[in-house]
């Protein structure tokens, strides 16, 4: 019994729960980890398993985390060390270049939801790749749409946004 | 009163609009994978932005553009007496952005203790490298490199090379290392004041130690003193021969990039009460080239390397520096190229102020008019990017 992998469940938000290795996300995933380090001492002898409550992530959000956590940080499915790849130079092409750029080709909520799960869950690979995606699609916007995108009111005095204009205009 | 920047949002329309829940933290974290040009432009976003990019924890993630230039001018205490101890070096800053936080609290970098007079001599990526002279000893003095938004320091061992004269190059790039590396170009005269490359010795920080680098840069070099650069992580030096060198940290030239005939005016002004028009520079990852034809001031050609690895200089602009300074303007100088955008700075020292102009768009702007002494000689221009990130190899 002791060989078997151990799982835990992972019920979301809206009630849903998910089935993944205690080893995998425990790797993956620093908050819980000390979730599970917490539960350990009471389950130790009990065949039970655990089910711990995500109560910040919806169950569509938590699916794309799971599939994303599999890939990255389960050892038997991973090509090389999992962290090799934020060594690559640029242009070196990583075995899962290509499943992070599928990953986050989603629309704007989608991403959004995805960085505020991984910076709940505290996965920092997760979390650096979906904030890069994000910026990446602010790059070329106009000031308008960036303060459509999060909702952001102009609060500066016309004088104010005159003088800030001014001094980084070349950026425009 | 201040609103925050954020919206609360009716939590029907959360969907509508995830991005407005996201935390000032996130919003960091997202800018900070920003290219600096993007992150310019959104402070204009809101006050609020402007304070989340502008806060001095925050810039340490999030990349820097040009902030400023250290300059430095010598006072003479007495009119004819010019004795080295009648001599003072005034150190000071010209801040190009108008609300943000200075970065140190004192450009005559008090922080470097234990020396008399302090003279930086390049800055490159957000460090300064100074020569430094003494208290005691009074002949003394060491090159020292220092960071300061960071005020730590580091004093540059002296080379085994102690006889005859030598320049001293310095280059920092934290995208490629957090390491630096300093070049002591050695010197011979030949005779007849003939002053030529007899080798060069490379100080890294990696290794902590000096090494001599076997020359191969041939015979009968000759370097031009005021220009020097780098870029694509090489030092550019320029021979008087119009040739650039690109010189790799082993000391070893990869390239060899020859001017263009007509961007070789004999022009490269050492006087420093004249205008000084001659530039080169990195903007945007190509090379600008800026000289006038001909000793005439009243025209700046501009000449641009696109492709770094072809010997194409492109013919760009013409600026008329009589539009710009006025028909007798003199005591100009062209101080730097911003690494972002096509704006050029000069400084015209007889109406004290820093102006800049934008080549593509022909607009010219006054951006500072509080320089003072301005009838001495001015020493150095320093364009003076931050590194905040506080990696770089610094320990005294």
């Amino acid at each position: 019994m002791a060989s078997e992998k151990k799982v835990v469940f992972l019920r979301s938000s809206d009630g849903e729960a998910f089935e993944v290795s205690e080893e995998v996300i425990s790797a993956a995933s620093v908050t819980i980890k000390g979730m599970i380090d917490e539960e350990s001492p009471s389950r130790a002898d009990t065949a039970a398993t655990t089910t711990l409550a995500i109560p910040n992530v919806t169950a569509a959000t938590l699916s794309r985390v799971l599939h994303y956590v599999n890939k990255h940080f389960d050892a038997a499915a991973v090509v090389g060390r999992p962290d090799d790849y934020i060594f690559c130079a640029p242009g070196d092409e990583h075995p899962l270049a290509r499943f992070d750029d599928d990953f986050v080709d989603v629309d704007n909520d989608t991403l959004i939801d995805l960085v505020h799960a991984a910076e709940y869950l505290h996965i920092k690979k997760l979390f650096d790749l979906t904030c890069k995606a994000v910026a990446d699609k602010l790059k070329g916007r106009t000031i308008d749409q960036i303060r459509e995108t999060f909702g952001i009111v102009n609060d500066y005095t016309v004088e104010e946004e005159v003088e800030v204009y001014r001094e980084n205009s070349w950026a425009f | 009163m201040r609103l925050s920047g954020r919206l609360v949002m009716d939590p029907s329309k959360k969907s509508a609009c995830a991005a407005a829940d996201l935390t000032d933290d996130i919003i960091v974290e997202i800018l900070s994978r920003l290219p600096v040009k993007s992150i310019c432009r959104f402070k204009c976003v809101s006050w609020h932005w402007y304070g989340l990019i502008t806060h001095s924890e925050h810039r340490k993630k999030i990349p820097q553009t040009l902030s400023g230039f250290f300059y430095g001018f010598v006072h003479h205490r007495g009119r004819f007496n010019r004795e080295e101890n009648d001599i003072i070096i005034f150190s000071d800053f010209m801040d190009i952005t108008v609300r943000e936080e200075l970065l140190f609290l004192d450009p005559s970098l008090p922080f470097l203790t234990g020396y008399r007079q302090i003279i930086p001599k390049t800055c490159c990526n957000g460090l300064l490298f100074c020569l430094c002279r003494k208290v005691f000893p009074r002949d003394e003095a060491n090159y020292v490199v220092c960071n300061p938004a960071t005020e730590k320091w580091f004093v540059l061992p002296e080379s085994d090379y102690d006889s005859g004269a030598c320049a001293y190059r310095f280059r920092f790039d934290p995208a490629i290392s957090s390491h630096f590396h300093v070049f002591q170009i050695l010197e011979e005269d030949q005779g007849y004041g003939f002053i030529a490359v007899a080798g060069v010795n490379i100080y890294s920080s990696e290794t902590g130690a000096w090494s001599r680098k076997a020359n191969g840069w041939g015979n009968n070099l000759q370097l031009v003193d005021s220009i020097e650069f780098f870029f694509k992580g090489m030092l550019h030096l320029m021979t008087n021969c119009f040739k650039l060198l690109a010189v790799d940290t082993q000391g070893k030239i990869c390239r060899t990039i020859p001017l263009l005939e007509t961007m070789c005016a004999e022009n490269f002004c050492t006087d420093i009460f004249s205008s000084n028009l001659t530039l080169i520079g990195q903007s945007r990852g190509q090379l600008y080239y800026f000289n006038t034809r001909e000793r005439d001031l009243s025209v700046l050609s501009v000449w641009i390397l696109e492709d770094y690895d072809s010997d194409e200089w492109i013919f760009k602009y013409n600026i008329s520096t009589s539009q710009l300074f006025g028909e007798k303007g003199l005591g100009f100088a062209l101080i730097a190229i911003h690494p972002e955008c096509s704006l050029i700075y000069f400084v015209w020292k007889c109406e004290g102020i820093l102006m800049s102009y934008d080549m593509e768009r022909g607009k010219v702007c006054v951006v500072c008019n509080a320089m003072e002494h301005l009838y001495d000689p001015v020493l150095y221009y320093l364009p003076y990017v931050p590194f905040l990130s506080g990696s770089a190899r610094l320990e005294a």
